[in-house]
């Protein structure tokens, strides 16, 4: 679970990747334009010229909100006890501050306002924040396979809240711990990364020098703090069980609380990345030519890391390390709405909160008796997606 | 207009510009020409503020080094070698990368920087273009909307680092007279990189020839394009003749006769 495949350093990291015009790649492209449209392998023949027909910024949006509504009703509705919809309307009817008479069960509204809801909830920020991450990593690292714990978020968090657990101390402080461990741990990795890029790349053109360096420190750290967190839980094998339980994720112990501790950080870490798409378009050019185009790249990466990284910490602290999320979801949005990061970004946040909303009603009924860790339902899910989403960007080479 | 004073560029120990001072006037087309690590990109590259450098720095009367990102890409517009293509997005989206510079921190384009950039897209010809892939364009199509994503800066300056390297001879040349006919409607100041020495010869007003990081000529074609200058610049048998019409070409001689067939 610790290690997700997407730690791979940058294979475009340099400003002369696989895109440029010139030499034999203008050619190449010349002859395909010659051809009918580009009639790529997989079946992606179309019209002369067209994309695949993505689905456009306002419908995907449509979509993916009409998807997550379906997703929220079905999970306060589907459980052990299943709740007709009737009874969740009158439920939230009867929380409204003038509402009308109703009359719920006293267990049913128990079980959707105290269990359900909060756990529904929870789940649909976690998973918006993780998805809102993954894709702004994925645009400002200029790299398909970058999760949302690409610089250490994860290990950080993992080792902080082992600490907090192997040293017997009250579990509220879990959240802050490992909040404050993957905080610290990307803070570290940027400035190891942002410091070795600028004294070894010196040819590199301003802008671009660092960021391959930040991706390795990210692997270094990662690797050092996973190294520590590993000793710590070996070495107190009492508390293997809920170190491990924490590691695996989930959202069994939900509150009310822990969806408002974290809503602050979903908010100011959601609208800034969203007020970042467009110029996350401007990236796709590339360090050197965003750069020219008036861009302060350093900048851009540094608020965008900032703010996915606090949206991330906060989603970890209440739900351990639940993967794949961060790296399917804004790949599923790249491939229905379009390749431009101003729909990449808010898709992937709605269809984030929709997925593991999803995930997780599959987590708790998929056994009748007990729980499956969400993290083994989203990797289930995860792993052959990953799979199919390679399998289709060698086809058509571009996630650009 | 550029003025570049005593331009130093090094690279840990490598020395790229060894105090290098040219001056392009407003409106003038300068080509830098030389051979392979001469200098050239990385002049272009520091002018552009995309390299760390010493030395004076004016663009457009301004003081290039104390400019914001922002600033300098409203005076000078930077086209690399080869140019990063998006294959899935459209020319319009492309070109309206341009509007950058213009356009505020959290600001998205307006109607009317939509309408600058597909009144660009109609001046390159590339009408049709608006709502395509760039996957699906050819190599000149490409080229043309690249300069169109420049001209959407509106900076009084263009830079243009082999603006035809990737093109075949008409296409060049196709590409060459467009550049001046933009630069002619819209007095602009040219400084670009041309590898193809009589290219460069009939476009540009002046040639400044490099030689590891220094210049070793400065002046009008007929001054820069000699045989000797050449030879020694390039380590290369070179000649330069004159065509009828009065039009110089750069010819290479082979090292060895060609063997009889």
């Amino acid at each position: 679970m610790r290690s997700s495949p997407a730690r791979v350093p940058n294979d475009r990291v340099g400003d002369r990747a696989d895109q440029a015009i010139g030499g034999s790649q203008a050619g190449r492209r010349r002859s395909g334009a010659g051809r009918a449209g580009r009639a790529g392998p997989g079946g992606r023949a179309g019209p002369a010229g067209r994309a695949p027909a993505p689905l456009g910024p306002a419908r995907a949006v449509i979509a993916a909100t009409a998807i997550l509504a379906i997703a929220l009703l079905a999970g306060v509705s589907i459980g052990p006890v299943s709740v007709p919809l009737g009874i969740i309307a009158d439920t939230l009817a009867a929380h409204l501050p003038w509402h009308p008479a109703v009359s719920v069960p006293p267990i049913d509204a128990a079980i959707i306002w105290q269990i359900r809801l909060p756990r529904v909830l929870l789940g649909a920020l976690v998973g918006s924040m993780l998805a809102g991450g993954g894709a702004a990593y994925q645009g400002v690292f200029r790299n398909p396979l970058a999760d949302p714990y690409l610089l250490g978020v994860a290990a950080g968090a993992g080792l902080g809240a082992t600490a907090v657990i192997i040293s017997g101390g009250s579990l509220n402080l879990l959240p802050v711990a490992a909040f404050g461990g993957g905080v610290a741990a990307v803070a570290l990795t940027y400035s190891l990364g942002a410091r070795a890029g600028r004294h070894g790349e010196d040819a590199a053109p301003r802008g671009a020098a660092g960021t391959a360096s930040i991706l390795l420190a990210g692997i270094a750290v990662a690797a050092l703090l996973t190294a520590a967190q590993t000793y710590l839980q070996q070495a107190h094998t009492q508390t293997l069980q809920s170190v491990y339980a924490w590691i695996l994720g989930g959202l069994s112990s939900a509150t009310w609380s822990q969806a408002w501790l974290i809503v602050p950080y979903v908010l100011i870490s959601g609208s800034t990345l969203l007020a970042h798409r467009r110029l996350l378009d401007v990236l796709r050019v590339g360090e050197t030519e965003a750069s020219a185009l008036g861009l302060n790249v350093p900048r851009l990466r540094l608020i965008v890391v900032i703010a996915a990284t606090l949206g991330v910490a906060a989603a970890v602290s209440v739900s351990g390390l639940i993967g794949f999320v961060g790296i399917i979801v804004p790949h599923l949005a790249r491939l229905t709405a379009g390749a431009s990061y101003r729909i990449i970004v808010p898709v992937s946040m709605i269809g984030g909160a929709a997925f593991l909303v999803l995930a997780d009603i599959a987590a708790r009924t998929v056994q009748p008796d007990t729980e499956v860790p969400i993290g083994v339902i989203t990797a289930a899910i995860g792993a052959p997606f990953f799979l199919f989403v390679l399998r289709s960007r060698r086809a058509r080479a571009d996630t650009s | 207009m550029i003025g570049v004073d005593d331009l130093r560029v090094s690279f840990g120990a490598t020395t790229a510009l060894d105090g290098v001072s040219v001056t392009v006037a407003t409106g003038e087309w300068v080509a830098l020409i030389g051979p392979n690590g001469a200098g050239k990109t990385t002049m272009l590259r520091a002018i552009a503020g995309l390299t760390h450098s010493a030395g004076g720095i004016v663009l457009a009367g301004q003081p290039g080094r104390q400019l914001s990102h922002r600033r300098r890409a409203r005076l000078i517009a930077y086209v690399p070698q080869h140019p990063q293509l998006p294959p899935e997005m459209t020319g319009l989206d492309y070109v309206l990368l341009g509007r950058t510079p213009h356009l505020g921190y959290f600001a998205v384009e307006s109607q009317s920087d939509r309408r600058i950039c597909l009144d660009l897209l109609d001046r390159m010809a590339l009408t049709d273009m608006a709502g395509r892939r760039i996957a699906t364009m050819s190599g000149g199509e490409a080229q043309r909307l690249v300069l169109a994503r420049a001209l959407a800066q509106q900076a009084p300056i263009l830079v243009l680092d082999e603006p035809t390297s990737s093109l075949d001879l008409g296409r060049r040349v196709d590409a060459l007279e467009l550049i001046d006919e933009l630069r002619g409607e819209r007095s602009l100041t040219v400084l670009s990189a041309i590898h193809d020495l009589t290219l460069a010869g009939q476009f540009a007003d002046r040639l400044v020839l490099l030689r590891h990081g220094k210049v070793a000529a400065d002046g009008k074609p007929t001054d820069v394009l000699r045989d000797n200058l050449l030879s020694e610049t390039f380590g290369a048998g070179i000649g330069v003749l004159r065509t009828a019409g009065g039009e110089l070409a750069v010819i290479s001689h082979r090292q060895r006769p060609a063997s009889p067939a």
